[in-house]
């Protein structure tokens, strides 16, 4: 008996150890305490951009000071007014860690999308690496206009064409689980967005935003990250310049 | 209610009685005066905003011109880094590879349970895979496949 439980013991210490000197070989393997992550045991991540892998990284010199048109405190408003935080009822508002966390997986997984709203002259002088261009201008359109109803399907949507009389009956009446079903267009399948624009001083993505709404797209698929290309910047953190 | 109150005070004060009607009169017309003030600002167009937004750009890039870019870490696509020839590259792929396996363990146990058992080969394999822009679905595939050895 007690030969056995010294056995316990010893294996313990032994696992302990073990774990103690693996702890220490990862944090030198990332450089040390130098090393600026993205967050706590997440060094940088990977994100596929026009067919190319980008590592999205933080800036690592710590003495780095952000200057330029993203470093303003202020601009003229009206229109660049300092915007809510929610943008439209039911959708969600996150920052930088939920998106390294939706980069890591919807994004990946073709189940999400991430969205520049911002004009195509902004878009073109950088972006948040994984992003498409879907400009507030498109995503504010009619849901007849060929311009949105070739963005609702690459968002994954459907259209749904003819709806028999009976079955229009059985949704008005609640008796189908319809949520995601508007008279013209079936969001069942739409993708997980996530929509961004300049910051918090910018009007491009909440109006892309209320757009969707307006054309049915459902608010619990839509995420809002008022950070922007401001805070992705002040962070230290990786744009591109698409081709 | 406040507004009413002042109103029917002003009715007695005329002509000792409070006539309903001339209430609902009075109430109208403040309605109307509000929402004429209220549609009188001066409301931003769309046009305009696009106007704003493009005058905004062209400022960017001209201080860009004059040295002033203010980004960090712009690298176009074709400008890659592959990491071997990074100071910490050894100890980054390291990294990577253990945000790769945190990443299973925190989202996907059951898949992680699985690659712990693979042999060490195929799990830097499906490490290389993921790394290469692999998606996670068709990697826990992949790992299930190799531990079933399919």
């Amino acid at each position: 008996m007690l030969k056995s439980i010294k056995c316990a013991v010893l294996t313990v210490f032994v696992a302990g150890g073990a774990f103690a000197s693996q702890a220490i070989a990862d944090e030198v393997a990332v450089g040390g305490s130098d090393f600026i992550p993205l967050v706590k045991d997440k060094p940088y991540l990977h994100v596929i951009h026009q067919g190319r892998a980008i590592k999205v990284q933080r800036v690592q010199d710590p003495d780095y000071e952000l200057k330029g048109y993203f470093a303003k405190t202020a601009r003229k408003c009206p229109p660049f007014c300092i915007q809510p935080v929610i943008p439209s009822p039911d959708v969600d508002v996150i920052a930088e860690v939920e998106l390294f966390d939706f980069m890591e997986t919807e994004l990946r997984d073709g189940t999400g999308v991430l969205i520049d709203a911002r004009t195509p002259s902004w878009h073109k002088k950088g972006t948040i690496p994984g992003s498409v261009n879907l400009p507030f201008t498109q995503l504010s359109k009619a849901v007849e206009d060929p311009e949105m109803i070739e963005a609702l399907e690459l968002l994954g949507a459907r259209e749904r064409g003819e709806v028999g009389a009976w079955d229009k009956l059985m949704e008005d009446w609640g008796w189908t689980d319809s949520p995601y079903l508007t008279e013209s267009w079936d969001f069942t399948q739409a993708k997980d967005v996530v929509v961004w624009c300049n910051g918090p001083a910018c009007g491009q993505s909440p109006r892309a935003i209320r757009g969707l709404i307006n054309v049915g797209y459902p608010a619990d698929k839509i995420k809002y990250y008022r950070g922007g290309m401001q805070m992705w910047q002040l962070w230290g953190l990786t744009t591109v310049v698409p081709n | 209610m406040w507004l009413n109150a002042r109103m029917q005070r002003s009715c007695i004060m005329q002509d000792g009685c409070c006539s309903v009607s001339v209430l609902a009169r009075r109430a109208h017309l403040l309605a109307s005066s509000l929402c004429l003030l209220l549609v009188s600002l001066p409301a931003l167009s769309a046009d305009d905003y696009l106007s704003e937004l493009d005058a905004e750009v062209k400022k960017v890039e001209a201080r860009k011109i004059d040295g002033e870019a203010g980004e960090v870490s712009v690298q176009t696509p074709a400008e890659v880094s592959t990491g071997a020839s990074q100071k910490q590259a050894g100890g980054s792929a390291n990294a990577s590879r253990e945000s790769f396996e945190s990443l299973l363990k925190k989202n996907y146990l059951g898949t992680f349970g699985f690659y712990k058992k693979l042999p060490e080969r195929s799990r830097q394999e499906i490490y290389a895979e993921y790394r290469d822009g692999a998606p996670i679905s068709e990697v826990r595939k992949k790992i299930i496949d190799r531990l079933l050895q399919r």
